[in-house]
């Protein structure tokens, strides 16, 4: 089995074993095409993509990504369909998938820097 | 939805006390917003070279999958992917409410909180930058996920999740570059302190003889000893799985553009504070923040447990008693949420406190549970003393601090129940 992603899947390992067999399904991050193992977190799926960059923070537009993995810090938030603040790190990929990274909002998009940045 | 026991979180301490109230005959529901049971445990891989040679590896995902198979044929429904976001009083049973696609609520006569512990954050400049992860995430990516998170990684902070984390990326294929401490001034107490940071290295030592020994083992068992090695230990001259030990060294920048390129490095005199040397910036793509663990509380706050502060069990901690009764009838707590202890440990205080709820559900008094609990009580201490994970140095003294708290039995004026 090919395995998706950017050469990043730990596919042998000398003590947990081959990785198990997983269907590979199609999804799209900001409209791009990638493919991913069925029922992986999401943010597995991007990460193994080499897609590190998940969203911009809502003030000033800094970029973050994937930072606890296991649903404590909402930091992997992404757009699922059309749902907006899906935890990236707990939500199964499926085939089909439409997920966006997540934006500064509001009219005049992110904030200038502060001067001083703390 | 009604059921006799709820329990939050699908971890080693959940699991344990759902198979053992469950063989009480009580009915039982284990909730959990993973997508898989067994907690952190599925993200556990550690090497014990200290031990017998059948014992030496542990892989957590397995104690987890037998952990589930004895739920599932005893019963026990798992309910995965759902968040817990509250705990209220209904009468004379609780409210756990539920953020799913399924019922909103389970309503339950007793609920067993075993959320776990959470990683403290490890705020060094440029923390925010994608490929900084927590030194728990790396883990849970290589050992869980099955991916790694770059090519070349650097780990701040020496406990003993940080070097569980350059073993377990080395053996997943990440090139790690070294170790180092967190800069002075983060809010990670003496963390970042070399002097103290090597006093801790003994802890550690059998599970990389080879190097740690000479490090942290008998060396730092003496103070003066300690002092000295501390001073001399300028250059990083060891390395553990091919890591720099930089005991001398913190990481006080992470830099990078849109994600991380370069960790910048400074000496540090024995006290901690960084010394006027020269900088180094080393080329990497993934740093792991290893800022120690803390007990995950907010539901036993938000049910309205009384809470005491305890640093040794990992800040504030419900106030519980010998079973993981709380402040609250019919609230109990079992695991992290007590105090940070490896899973071994845990699973042994979620044994004993399913045993001890099944048998209060079923109307036993609590001498009856207390003597019944006995057994349980022993194998706990006993599975302390074989740890090979001790995260928390004053553990056992914490527990007895706990002990006396609870035995008091009154705190601002609320009775024990």
């Amino acid at each position: 089995m090919t395995l998706p992603g950017a050469g990043l899947r730990v596919a042998v390992h000398s003590l947990l074993g081959p990785l198990g067999e997983a269907r590979v399904v199609r999804f799209t991050f900001d409209g791009l095409e990638y493919q991913g193992l069925e029922g992986e977190p999401i943010a597995a799926a991007l990460a193994a993509a080499g897609i590190r960059v998940i969203r911009h923070s809502e003030r000033f537009g800094r970029p973050r990504g994937v930072f606890c993995a296991i649903g404590h810090c909402y930091e992997c938030r992404v757009t699922v369909n059309g749902e907006r603040n899906v935890r990236s790190c707990l939500t199964p990929l499926r085939e089909g998938m439409v997920v966006q990274s997540q934006e500064p909002i509001g009219p005049g998009g992110p904030l200038e820097e502060p001067p001083h940045e703390g | 939805m009604r059921v006799d026991l709820a329990v939050v979180g699908a971890g080693p301490a959940g699991l344990s006390a759902a198979v053992a109230a469950r063989e009480k005959g009580i009915n039982v529901i284990v909730i959990d917003e993973g997508l898989e049971p067994g907690g952190r445990l599925l993200s556990q891989v550690h090497v014990d070279p200290s031990k017998p040679v059948t014992e030496r590896i542990w892989i957590g995902r397995t104690v987890a999958s037998s952990l589930v198979r004895r739920a599932e044929k005893l019963g026990v429904r798992l309910m995965m992917a759902t968040t817990v976001w509250g705990l209220f009083r209904s009468g004379e049973l609780w409210s756990v409410m539920l953020n799913s696609g399924g019922p909103s609520e389970v309503l339950a006569r007793a609920v067993l909180i075993a959320t776990g512990s959470a990683e403290q954050p490890l705020p060094v400049p440029g923390w925010t930058l994608p490929g900084v992860i927590t030194a728990g995430a790396a883990q849970v990516m290589v050992n869980q996920w099955r991916v790694r998170p770059g090519h070349r990684a650097f780990i701040v902070g020496m406990d003993p999740l940080a070097f569980a984390t350059v073993h377990g990326l080395t053996m997943a294929g990440v090139r790690v570059l070294g170790i180092a401490n967190p800069p002075p001034g983060v809010p990670a107490g003496d963390q970042g302190v070399p002097r103290e940071v090597l006093g801790r290295l003994a802890d550690l030592s059998h599970l990389a003889p080879s190097v740690l020994m000479r490090l942290g083992g008998p060396v730092s068992r003496s103070r003066a000893v300690a002092r000295l090695a501390c001073a001399l230990y300028v250059r990083p001259v060891l390395r553990v799985w091919g890591a720099a030990v930089m005991l001398r060294h913190a990481v006080v920048e992470v830099e990078g553009d849109a994600e991380v390129s370069h960790v910048v490095l400074s000496p540090q005199r024995p006290d901690g504070t960084v010394a006027g040397g020269i900088r180094q910036r080393v080329p990497v793509d993934t740093v792991c923040l290893a800022g120690g663990l803390a007990p995950l509380t907010e539901l036993a706050a938000v049910a309205g447990c009384k809470f005491t502060y305890l640093p040794e069990l990992g800040g504030h901690v419900p106030l519980h008693g010998p079973f993981g009764q709380t402040t609250l009838p019919g609230i109990f707590v079992a695991g992290n949420v007590t105090g940070v202890e490896s899973a071994p440990v845990v699973a042994e205080q979620g044994g004993l406190a399913g045993q001890a709820i099944g048998l209060l559900l079923n109307g036993e008094s609590r001498d009856t549970v207390e003597a019944a609990t006995a057994a349980a009580g022993v194998r706990v201490c006993r599975a302390r003393d074989q740890a090979s994970l001790r995260f928390l140095p004053g553990v056992v003294e914490g527990r007895r601090a706990m002990e006396h708290a609870w035995k008091r039995g009154h705190w601002d004026g609320v009775t024990a129940p």
